[in-house]
């Protein structure tokens, strides 16, 4: 047995292993990370892009906390689009293509720079954990065995294990053991998980063929262009200078669905080979193709792997069906006719945790010091998985320090909007991010992640100076802009009342006033001063919604509340209560299945205990 | 979310049968005062600080309509709940009195949750710790007599609008947010700017043509006394008694047969109905379907029954028999006439009743006592403050849905603000949140979305 030992322990070096690992170590826990492979630690297994709707504000957010995930896509991102300019401010989103094997290379050299962290290259066999406290079978962790049985103490453990728990590769009739394209599952993981009493279940994702570009006939397809101005996704980052490449458009087209639909039989999907629920909207093709009869063609994008990459990403066409029918697919879509496939597609079945075994801190609630992040809590996507790991490696160094977790709400990010729903709501697909979800959509904005979160980083400790320098610099550039909109003024009106109009989105205004132009260029101080604008009256509405929200998340219940003890509370109620163990009023109000009244009882019972308490 | 926020300040309608039956509007909160002022009621002039003062005022309910009031304001803490409270009683009009409580909603009040001013008492400490479980009951109580009207009002007209708003609502909101969250996926286009007015036009013109009904429709769901009995008995008199006593509004006589005659008036959020047998002959056998038919009518029709009887006449066969239709816990006897039939011996009655009254409709006696009578009765029976429920939140959903209209339509060629659009459509939404718990909107949307258009790469 080793003597050796750490604060923060992580297992795997994904998305979510990497945000956790550095936060971890940032705030001066000794953080260890255990994964397979080291070369392996941030790959893109699915698509090469950060970001899109929703998940580039997670970005965002990730990066106004101290995170990684958009440092790293602004030195790896080959092609930057801001993503809904034609809708209000409030909407938009960025959105990257990255080269995968700088992004790897990238994150691995922040981690490697990174004090207090150690990465060991090792499989986990089982995770450690002693009684704890008041007995009742709690437990809390005491470190990891790895495989060739070495002890590593840690009191806290993160698992980001991603698609490899328990994990099985299906293409076509084939059954491979394998977490990702040519790399081993985590199998003991899964039963050491079981052995502490948590539950796991099953959800399947899966991945398009990749194609050899030097056998793409790109010069009859449709470019599709970034921005000529990119947007970074840092904070940090001044400007976008490296050159940007372009994707490509094609289409299936009846002949497909047709070969697709003679094979069915065939596809893993839908001959019962694999029966866990996958995503409703990242449907495989065969799912398209069956589900949207009526369709007679289906868009498919074109993604460069990287600059010097050799394979294009076939983002549209995710199966599992058999390589034989990979191949003739890819042969009948224009383009694509003589492209030879470097990798072929597949579906990955795993295990996973149902969420409603953890807390809002991330935490397991039977086992103390015992964190999942990303995947395992049933998740899907780079970002929901980036966001979850900066919570969890956040809280584990605050358990580690006695700090109380940090818990960020509905109203501050999107992240809290994820984790809310994970932890009120469970899951029954993986769960992606769409800004429907965001019940203040006009506050979480990709503009003001800085004005949300900064300031909570800085209190925590993770957000260093040259950070927090520049967050006080844009505070201040967003106000001077806002002041010189009621100042200048154009034909009898301010520049402020212009802009108001629905039309309006100021260009003509910015190319006439060089006091506005410098602003102009700059999307986030434009839009931040643009949705103040626009949407006065409407934020005003939702800020005062907050604030009675903010009211809840505060009204904490004591973790040991017994529901049953509340006269005329109706069973459901208790039971979901019971299941959830709600932190408070707020997340107690949005458990799934209760009434407005259930609400009340509980409001009432809890001041009655305080009073009797301490009268 | 529904949550009881104290900081929110909360409103409710409940209507009580004291001396005179009165509406009262009921302000809970910080923002009380301030509410009350906004529709025209000001506190006098000296506050004292504790005690709590009375003012009349003239409510302005809509441009051109008032409504007069006593208004009551208790300072924080000395009032029921231990906050701002204001009290405004007016008579009991309900059609005005639920236009006022969704003008102070749409001023910043929020409509109470089952319970909430007894929760709030207790919250704020007005109400003994050791009370806890009676609080409970109480809450409990509120809770499920709000979720009975609810399922009874999702039975009728207003269950069928309401089904149908919220249909068209999650539809059309699904492409509105599909719009916003999946760009450049497929070559689909959601919705049109056309597409949406048109949709929201569609709904506000059947929340219209519903609030042209809705007086009529809500009668049937609110509680209601019918009068009844045998031809001649003076119902009509007694009937026009209590109208005059409380200048109410008659609505349009809903009977259109030859024979059969009824109105109905609302007192304070209860429906007194005249059930009569008009035009029939004296003869002892259309006496009796006479009879047999008023009963009938306000068996199928009424809580209560207020059987009114001649004094001075006697009881016939026929009259007992449609007497004995009625169960027995719902029926009143009134002995009208007294007047004329002093003098005449008291006759015992043969049928019990769950009380007897006396009046003379002719001289207006007794009409108080009879109004106590079965008001208290008809409270233990149904919560007359549900009658709140009705109405209100569809003038909060049509203007949201007025104001997406106007978004929606600055320009046909493109959607603009669709993200402003969605967040009216999400507040209709959510007022149509019944208390049928709050199953997460979001999820109903995204459904309706992967299961309509092909989203997802």
């Amino acid at each position: 047995m080793s003597h050796v030992g750490y604060d923060v322990l992580i297992i795997g070096g994904g998305h979510a292993g990497i945000e956790a690992a550095w936060a971890a170590a940032n705030l001066g826990a000794r953080t260890a990370m255990v994964t397979f492979r080291r070369d392996a630690i941030g790959r893109l297994s699915c698509n090469p892009a950060i970001g899109g709707i929703g998940k580039g504000q997670m970005v965002r957010e990730i990066d106004a906390l101290g995170g990684l995930m958009g440092r790293i896509t602004d030195q790896a991102g080959i092609q930057f689009r801001m993503l809904n300019r034609r809708k209000g401010p409030a909407v938009w989103a960025p959105r990257a293509q990255a080269d995968r094997e700088i992004y790897a290379s990238t994150a691995r050299r922040f981690l490697e720079d990174c004090p207090n962290l150690t990465i060991l290259e090792g499989g986990v066999e089982s995770i450690d954990a002693r009684p704890h406290g008041n007995g009742r079978g709690a437990r809390c962790v005491t470190g990891v065995t790895l495989a060739d049985g070495a002890f590593i103490a840690s009191p806290t453990v993160i698992v980001t294990s991603g698609t490899f728990l328990g994990a099985l590769m299906h293409c076509g009739e084939s059954q491979v053991p394998g977490g990702r394209h040519g790399e081993a599952a985590a199998i003991g993981l899964s039963g050491s998980l079981r052995s502490l009493g948590l539950e796991l279940g099953r959800l399947k994702t899966g991945t398009p063929p990749r194609l050899l570009r030097s056998t793409v006939d790109f010069g009859r397809l449709d470019e599709q262009p970034g921005d000529a101005r990119p947007t970074p996704f840092s904070f940090l980052t001044e400007r976008i200078t490296q050159p940007q490449v372009c994707c490509h458009v094609t289409w299936t087209n009846a002949r497909v669905h047709e070969l697709i639909r003679a094979n069915l039989h065939r596809a893993p999907m839908y001959s019962g080979q694999i029966e866990s629920r996958g995503p409703r909207y990242c449907p495989s093709i065969e799912d398209k193709v069956v589900r949207f009869a009526d369709k007679d063609r289906h868009q498919i994008f074109l993604e460069p792997e990287g600059y010097d990459s050799e394979r294009i990403y076939v983002n549209g066409i995710s199966t599992s069906l058999p390589r034989d029918v990979q191949r003739q697919m890819i042969a009948m879509i224009e383009g694509l006719e003589r492209a030879t496939i470097a990798q072929w597609g597949y579906a990955v079945e795993y295990d996973f945790v149902p969420p409603e075994q953890i807390d809002a801190s991330l935490m397991t609630k039977r086992v103390r010091g015992l964190f999942l992040a990303g995947q395992i809590n049933g998740t899907s996507g780079y970002e929901e998985a980036a966001g979850q790991g900066l919570v969890a490696g956040i809280n584990a160094a605050r358990l580690v320090a006695g700090d109380d977790p940090i818990v960020l709400g509905r109203d501050e990010a999107y992240v809290g909007v994820m984790i809310d729903d994970l932890v009120t709501r469970g899951v029954t697909e993986p769960y992606r991010m769409f800004t429907s979800r965001a019940e203040h959509r006009l506050h979480l904005r990709y503009d003001n992640a800085d004005a949300r979160l900064t300031p909570l980083g800085r209190r925590i400790g993770l957000v260093a100076d040259v950070r927090w320098a520049r967050f006080q610099e844009r505070k201040s550039r967003a106000e001077r802009l806002l002041r010189a909109f009621d100042s200048l003024r154009f034909e009898g009106r301010s520049v402020r009342e212009w802009l108001r109009r629905p039309n309006e989105d100021g260009r003509r205004l910015a190319e006439r006033f060089e006091e506005l132009s410098a602003y102009y260029t700059d999307p986030d101080i434009w839009a931040r001063a643009l949705v103040e604008v626009k949407y006065d009256g409407y934020i005003q509405r939702q800020q005062r919604e907050i604030k009675r929200c903010r009211e809840f998340e505060a009204h904490r219940i004591p973790s040991d509340f017994d529901y049953g003890s509340i006269p005329n509370l109706r069973r459901e109620a208790i039971d979901r209560w019971s299941a959830v163990l709600p932190r408070n009023i707020g997340q107690a109000a949005r458990t799934s299945g209760i009434h407005p009244t259930d609400v009340t009882l509980l409001m009432v019972q809890l001041a009655a205990k305080e009073r009797l308490v301490s009268p | 979310m529904l949550i009881p926020a104290l900081e929110d300040t909360i409103i409710a309608l409940s209507s009580a049968w004291c001396a005179a039956p009165l509406g009262i509007l009921r302000l809970s909160g910080p923002e009380s005062f301030a509410l009350a002022r906004r529709v025209g009621a000001t506190p006098p002039a000296s506050e004292t600080r504790g005690l709590p003062t009375l003012s009349e005022a003239r409510l302005h309910v809509e441009p051109g309509v008032e409504v007069p009031a006593n208004v009551f304001w208790f300072c924080r803490p000395k009032s029921y709940t231990g906050q701002d409270l204001v009290e405004m009683h007016a008579v009991g009009c309900l059609p005005l009195l639920r236009a006022l409580s969704a003008r102070l909603v749409g001023e910043g009040a929020r409509r109470a949750l089952p319970g909430e001013f007894t929760a709030r008492a207790f919250l704020t400490g007005k109400i003994d710790a050791q009370q806890v479980d009676g609080i409970h009951a109480a809450i409990h109580a509120a809770g499920e007599s709000s979720a009975r009207l609810a399922a009874r009002l999702s039975r009728g007209a207003h269950g069928e609008l309401i089904d149908h708003l919220r249909t068209e609502l999650t539809d059309l909101l699904a492409r509105i947010e599909a719009g916003i969250d999946f760009v450049d996926e497929e070559d689909v286009s959601f919705v049109s700017p056309r597409e949406v007015c048109a949709s929201l036009d569609e709904m506000r013109a059947r929340i219209r043509a519903f609030g042209i009904h809705a007086g009529r429709a809500s009668g049937r769901r609110r509680p209601q006394v019918a009068l009844a009995g045998m031809p001649n008995a003076g119902k009509s008199t007694l009937f026009n008694a209590l109208l005059g006593y409380e200048r109410a509004i008659v609505s349009p006589v809903l009977g259109t047969t030859r024979d059969v005659l009824s109105a109905e008036i609302e007192l304070g959020g209860v429906a007194l109905v005249l059930q009569d047998c008009a035009g029939l002959g004296e003869s002892v056998e259309e006496l009796e379907i006479a009879a047999h038919r008023a009963a009938e009518l306000a068996v199928e029709h009424a809580d209560l029954v207020l059987w009114v009887h001649d004094r001075a006449a006697g009881w016939t066969e026929a009259e007992l028999a449609a007497c004995g239709r009625i169960p027995e816990g719902r029926r009143f006897l009134v002995l009208n006439k007294s007047d004329l039939s002093a003098a005449t011996a008291e006759s015992p009655i043969p049928i019990s009743f769950v009380r007897a009254i006396e009046t003379s409709a002719a001289r207006g006696t007794g009409l108080d006592v009879l109004r106590d009578a079965f008001s208290s009765q008809i409270a233990t029976a149904t919560r007359i403050d549900d009658a709140e429920a009705l109405g209100t939140e569809l003038r909060e959903i049509d203007s949201a849905l007025e104001r997406a209209s106007q978004l929606a339509g600055r320009d046909l060629s493109h959607l603009q603000s669709p993200e402003l659009i969605a967040l009216e459509l999400r507040l209709s939404h959510g007022l149509m949140e019944s208390e049928s718990g709050s199953e997460a909107w979001s999820e109903a949307v995204l459904g309706r979305i992967f299961s309509r258009f092909c989203v997802g790469k």
